[in-house]
């Protein structure tokens, strides 16, 4: 298992994020301190509950079972460009699965699968909130809307250019 | 349609920029703060009481009468928490609200918290809105270095310690005690111990944002014009989202009781091939059961409107779903929702979700025989009258709702 620490401004996030609960309450900065170190490493490792298990002393257990319950965290590394597609029904209703293939052979992967070079990743959650731009997709955070195949294709070789600088 | 001049949400599409203070407050936000600030809680919740205002969430429940049983209950500490945990599929307000609307989601929280003489707020945001709870954020630290939040606000006295807190993602958090176990580091699960309802051992107010939304407003216009919008009984204003097959999926804020059909043809644009086209709306996100065109022909969007024909306004999400959409695998897909998102707490649920998947996928793929659909109502009975929270309910009402209106469509795809 490699180490896992906190950069010196992700440290400073987390303890910011403890003081906003109670005393004796850090349990509740759990999910914050998973999302940072999501940001920081592009996964949430072993390693990583580690270092939340000690500055929290929260047991590890506890963290290990919140990150698997949670369809937001994952234990290995997406990749660099990593995307979500919707699979919720309105999303559907808007030809949704075209959009998809043709991201998926673009990509040249599947569906929870991470590309061999660590490019590309994908993976499909539900109704993303933006039900009334259908079909919709998350390219690392960030919503795109009204997709068609060409379009999603166009912003993930922005994406892939970006990767490659 | 309602008139641009009673607008609550005048924001609501960005259409004049973003959630910085100086933009919210060229748009009216916070002007009315120091003002009623001056009054004391009492009164303003009796303007909210004489406003009507329900909340907008899952009970629709007065929010005067809420507020004044919360007020009873002795601790001198509570909690207020919001929450956008939105993952109702079909719903989309969240994300513009957040966006665009924050500084009022912000205000609204200070009245509630005002009036119900609560100190420290949490917003819970679903994880996956990660650029809003930035802009979120962005708007909370602006607020308190104005001094509009925080200590002291506005020299009255009032403090309010506001914080945005990033949930995982978890649908079985639309239900209070297992967001608040989330909160507190634990599995999400709802909580039937006799501290269940509380957060980090307090009492807890919890509120839609739409509702906490729209209390600016009602302060500053008054209850009367407030009431004036809407229908006896369903008063003011809601935000209504309208997407699947019309022409011009869009968000829009109209009053109470608004018919279906102006919603559909006036602000959306019509149904993709003709109103004839239609098949079917659900009219409040997949939870809500869906309606045949019939009743969309002249049903109103209100609480009471929509829960005589049993099905209910939910989070005023509208699908519409035209002929050439299959009915059928959406019911299919609604199921496999459910049988995902259940929390397995209750074994009535969590294997009633997984055999109402079973067959509806067996039926919808022609392997399915029409005692099948005997099985599925019974299943559905048993499963409402003994899940233990609302995810479970909500997991039954669309295909009860479904069985109700569409019976035929499943039988035509039985093998006998
Ligand atoms: S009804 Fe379903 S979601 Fe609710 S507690 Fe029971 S198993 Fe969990
Ligand atoms: S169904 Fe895709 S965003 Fe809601």
């Amino acid at each position: 298992m490699s180490a896992f620490a906190f950069t010196e401004e992700n440290r400073k996030k987390l303890e910011a994020l403890i003081r906003r609960y109670p005393e004796g309450r850090a349990a509740s900065a759990a999910t914050g301190a998973m999302y940072l170190a999501a940001e920081q490493e592009g996964c949430v490792s072993d390693a990583a509950l580690e270092a939340i298990s000690e500055i929290l002393s929260v047991p590890y257990s506890r963290l290990w079972e919140l990150r698997s319950f949670y369809g937001a965290f994952r234990d290995k590394p997406a990749g660099k460009v990593h995307v979500s597609f919707c699979r919720g029904i309105c999303c559907g209703m808007k030809k949704a699965d075209g959009v998809r293939d043709a991201c998926l052979a673009y990509m040249n992967i599947r569906t929870g699968e991470t590309r061999a070079d660590g490019l590309f990743s994908a993976e499909e959650k539900d109704c993303l909130g933006a039900c009334s731009d259908a079909p919709a997709m998350l390219v690392n955070g960030t919503l795109y809307g009204r997709l068609t195949p060409e379009s999603a294709k166009e912003i993930l070789k922005k994406y892939e250019a970006e990767a490659a600088c | 349609m309602l008139k641009d001049a009673d607008r609550i949400f005048t924001n609501i599409d960005g259409r004049s920029g973003g959630s910085s203070l100086a933009e919210a407050k060229a748009r009216g936000c916070w002007s009315g703060a120091a003002e009623y600030l001056k009054k004391t809680p009492r009164e303003l919740l009796e303007t909210v009481a004489r406003s009507g205002l329900r909340g907008r969430g899952m009970f629709a429940r007065k929010t005067a009468e809420k507020w004044s049983e919360f007020i009873k209950r002795p601790s001198a500490f509570k909690y207020l928490v919001v929450s956008v945990n939105e993952s109702e599929p079909g719903t989309c307000k969240a994300r513009s609200l957040l966006r665009y609307e924050a500084h009022r989601l912000l205000e609204g929280c200070l009245i509630a918290a005002y009036i119900c003489g609560i100190r420290r707020a949490y917003i819970y945001v679903r994880g996956v809105f990660a650029e809003e709870i930035e802009i979120l954020e962005n708007a909370i630290a602006e607020a308190e270095r104005a001094g509009l939040l925080g200590m002291n606000i506005l020299r009255t006295g009032a403090d309010l310690h506001l914080s945005v807190h990033r949930g995982g993602e978890a649908y079985v958090c639309r239900t209070d005690s297992a967001m608040f176990r989330s909160m507190e580091g634990s599995r999400p699960m709802p909580d039937f111990g006799a501290d269940g309802e509380k957060l980090f051992g307090s009492p807890v107010l919890v509120h839609n944002p739409e509702t906490l939304c729209m209390l600016p407003s009602v302060l500053t216009r008054g209850a009367d014009w407030f009431s004036s919008l809407g229908r006896a009984g369903n008063e003011g204003v809601r935000l209504f989202s309208v997407s699947g097959d019309v022409e011009r999926p869009c968000l829009v804020e109209e009053t109470l009781g608004i018919p279906m059909r102006d919603l559909i043809d006036k602000y959306a644009g019509g149904v993709i091939g003709g109103w004839q086209n239609l098949a079917a709306v659900i009219p409040g996100g997949i939870s809500t059961p869906c309606l045949p065109r019939e009743i969309c022909e002249h049903v109103r969007m209100d609480y009471d409107s929509l829960g005589a024909v049993s099905s209910g306004l939910g989070t005023g999400a509208l699908i519409v779903i035209g002929k050439s959409s299959d009915l059928v695998g959406i019911l299919r897909r609604i199921a496999l929702f459910f049988k995902n998102e259940s929390c397995g707490e209750c074994a009535v649920c969590r294997e009633g979700c997984r055999l109402m998947f079973d067959l509806i996928d067996g039926i919808a793929s022609g392997r399915g025989k029409r005692s099948d659909i005997g099985r599925l109502e019974r299943l559905c009975e048993d499963t409402e009258n003994a899940a233990l929270c609302p995810v479970g309910i909500s997991a039954v009402r669309p295909v009860s709702g479904f069985l109700r209106h569409f019976r035929t469509l499943l039988e035509e795809r039985c093998r006998d």
